[in-house]
């Protein structure tokens, strides 16, 4: 571990313990909510500048706002339970010690934004959408998996963490909302930097003997992982649980559209700067 | 849709979402996994299509790799006849 | 008031720099410049004064002449500066008495990026711009104090000149970046809704339209010192110097970075003498 990582997990533990919190009072929960009210900002809205979303009228849009926070609650938590998992087993594992101090405080928070996700899903949507994933096992060379788990940990919660930042500010959302996205903001940026850090880390040790052909496995995985996140933000159950027709029809053709492949693009310039800086991911 | 149709529809997919597979490949039993036709960051889309194609959502919770390991199996989990 | 090795105050609102603490200026300035460097910036030095016309063109003088450091200089007639020598020219209380005075023309520079828009004036674009430029910058405060409010002060800014898209999605970069340099130092910092201090403001629509339309994001430390901010200008200076971009105002944002004040963070929170963080 370079003395940089060290000092970075020092900083990040000791912010981590000052900003420990209750996820059980952390946020307002209102009793009930009024779905036709803005829960996403209408450019995070999936279908935002599509003409399905031209053709709907301010209080469709709004509900499907509703719905489209749910999905982006869900995506999160089925994020966070892999990531949990990932985390639970680096646990003092040979190779990690010396990141084990911050490991505890990066599962204890992943566990609390669970808390406020899932507490939102059930309480005002009556559910957490299903996970489509399916992982099938894989062979790796030599700290390959480690660095791929941190690396996709990474542009998930960047590619979150634009989310969240610009709905923690927007007035025009729903309270609760605004909190949810702020807390989780707050508390993602100590992430985002311990895992800028570690994939660093991680990077330099490994592509010094990884040959060429892991390296070039492991870009084109990211970029088909980037692929696949995004996929997710267009999901039919929303669309339904919206109310509108030919729900996977939407979500293919919301994909393909001009307007949609910008915000994403834009988006992802962004995740994937310091990858990108780094040689990891070709833009 | 027949069972044929949906193989083939399918097959269609794949080969559109990999253009390194052979021309008359993948055959109903062919290991799509093993030979990486369809990978793992590939299946919430297949799965997607798959809900298309039945034309009603289904439940992604308790799937398995073996579930994706060939067309006919696929097709065996997902369009019981 | 902050003491710190390297830091020599001064009576008039300014503060000398040396050693350690002028190290941590320049590092934080160079951390600063590779931020800068990931919308490929492009960095400019400008003097330190500006053509009050500029100024005037932006109706600066109007919404914050508080603030405003005219550069003196007397009126080169012979008979005039024979006035000034003749008389006492600095008194004991270190006043200076000028005789007559040559028309002011110039303005010391209140902000660095004024010079950015003036640099382009009538320019056309037609994809996103990104620019970096640091400078000296003035303004005339009631009081003053070390690194946290002085009358010149080192201001390191990017400026984004795009579609109201791209300044939108440049800020929010800049505001994600910045959350992870500070995260990863541990400073206690927020980010907080602001509006600049105009003059006489229920009569300035400027500031009327910060409040119906918030543009302006400052950095607090500790709630109350702020070490950066996020401006959002719409059209205003594409409109003001004529720049355009594809056929229309250019739509401007910038993210702005006071040195001195980022200096004053860093004392209180890790001690005059640090060690302070790596950057």
């Amino acid at each position: 571990m370079t003395g940089d990582l060290a000092e970075t997990v020092a900083r990040l533990s000791a912010t981590s313990r000052r900003a420990y919190q209750n996820p059980y009072e952390a946020i307002a929960w209102p009793e009930a909510l009024d779905r036709r009210q803005w829960f996403t900002l209408p450019r995070f809205v999936s279908l935002y500048g599509t003409p399905t979303w031209e053709a709907m009228t301010e209080d469709e849009q709004k509900v499907l706002s509703f719905w489209e926070a749910v999905n982006f609650y869900s995506l999160n938590i089925h994020g966070e339970k892999a990531l949990m998992a990932g985390l639970a087993a680096r646990l003092y594992r040979p190779g990690m010690e010396a990141v084990a101090r911050y490991l505890h405080h990066f599962l204890d928070e992943e566990n609390k934004h669970s808390v406020w996700f899932g507490t939102f899903c059930t309480r005002y949507g009556g559910k957490v959408y299903p996970d489509r994933k399916v992982a099938f096992p894989q062979e790796h060379a030599e700290g390959e998996e480690d660095f791929l788990f941190f690396a996709k940990v990474s542009i998930f919660e960047e590619i979150v963490d634009r989310y969240n930042l610009a709905m923690a500010r927007d007035e025009r959302l729903v309270p609760v909302a605004r909190q949810i996205n702020a807390n989780h903001h707050a508390e993602e940026v100590r992430h985002l930097v311990f895992g800028r850090r570690i994939v660093e880390e991680l990077w330099r040790q490994g592509v010094e003997r990884w040959p060429d052909e892991v390296v070039d496995g492991i870009r084109a995985h990211l970029a088909a992982y980037v692929t696949a996140t995004w996929r997710e933000y267009y999901n039919p159950d929303v669309y339904r649980d919206a109310g509108l027709a030919e729900p996977w029809a939407v979500a293919r053709d919301a994909w393909a559209h001009e307007s949609t492949q910008a915000h994403r693009d834009e988006i992802t310039r962004f995740a994937l700067r310091p990858l990108a800086a780094a040689g990891m991911v070709v833009p | 849709m027949t069972p044929p149709e949906v193989r083939d529809a399918l097959r269609s997919w794949i080969r559109a979402h990999n253009p390194e597979v052979p021309e008359d490949e993948p055959a109903d039993d062919t290991p799509i996994i093993d030979r990486r036709y369809l990978t793992s960051l590939q299946v919430a889309d297949l799965l997607l299509f798959v809900e298309e194609l039945r034309q009603a959502p289904l439940d992604p919770s308790g799937l398995r790799p073996g579930t994706f390991r060939t067309i006919d199996a696929i097709h065996d989990a997902f369009f019981p006849s | 008031m902050i003491e710190a090795p390297g830091l020599r105050w001064k009576a008039n609102g300014q503060a000398a720099l040396s050693g350690p603490l002028l190290a941590l200026a320049h590092r934080l300035d160079d951390r600063f410049v590779a931020l800068a460097a990931g919308w490929q910036a492009e960095d400019h030095r400008f003097p330190t004064f500006l053509a009050a016309s500029v100024l005037e063109q932006n109706d600066w003088f109007r919404s914050f002449p508080q603030h405003a450091t005219f550069p003196a200089c007397l009126d080169p007639a012979e008979a005039n500066l024979a006035t000034f020598t003749d008389g006492q020219p600095v008194d004991g209380s270190g006043q200076v008495h000028p005789s007559a005075l040559a028309p002011i023309r110039d303005v010391l520079t209140p902000a660095a990026c004024y010079h950015l828009y003036d640099h382009h004036q009538g320019l056309a674009f037609d994809r996103p711009r990104y620019f970096t430029t640091s400078n000296t910058c003035f303004r005339r405060e009631e009081r003053y104090v070390p690194l946290e409010r002085q009358w010149s002060f080192t201001m390191r800014e990017i400026v984004c000149m795009g579609t109201a898209e791209e300044a939108g999605a440049f800020l929010a970069d800049a505001t994600a970046e910045v959350d992870r340099l500070t995260t990863a130092i541990d400073l206690p910092l927020s980010w907080a809704l602001a509006s600049d201090p105009f003059f006489r403001p229920s009569k300035n629509p400027q500031y009327l339209m910060q409040q119906i339309d918030p543009t302006k994001y400052e950095l607090m430390f500790e709630d109350r010192l702020a070490i950066a901010s996020t401006n959002l200008h719409h059209d205003h200076f594409g409109r003001a110097f004529s720049i355009q971009r594809d056929g229309e105002p250019v739509r401007t944002a910038c993210i702005a970075f006071g040195i001195e004040r980022w200096l004053a963070a860093f004392i209180h929170r890790y001690g005059p003498t640090g060690p302070f963080p790596q950057l």
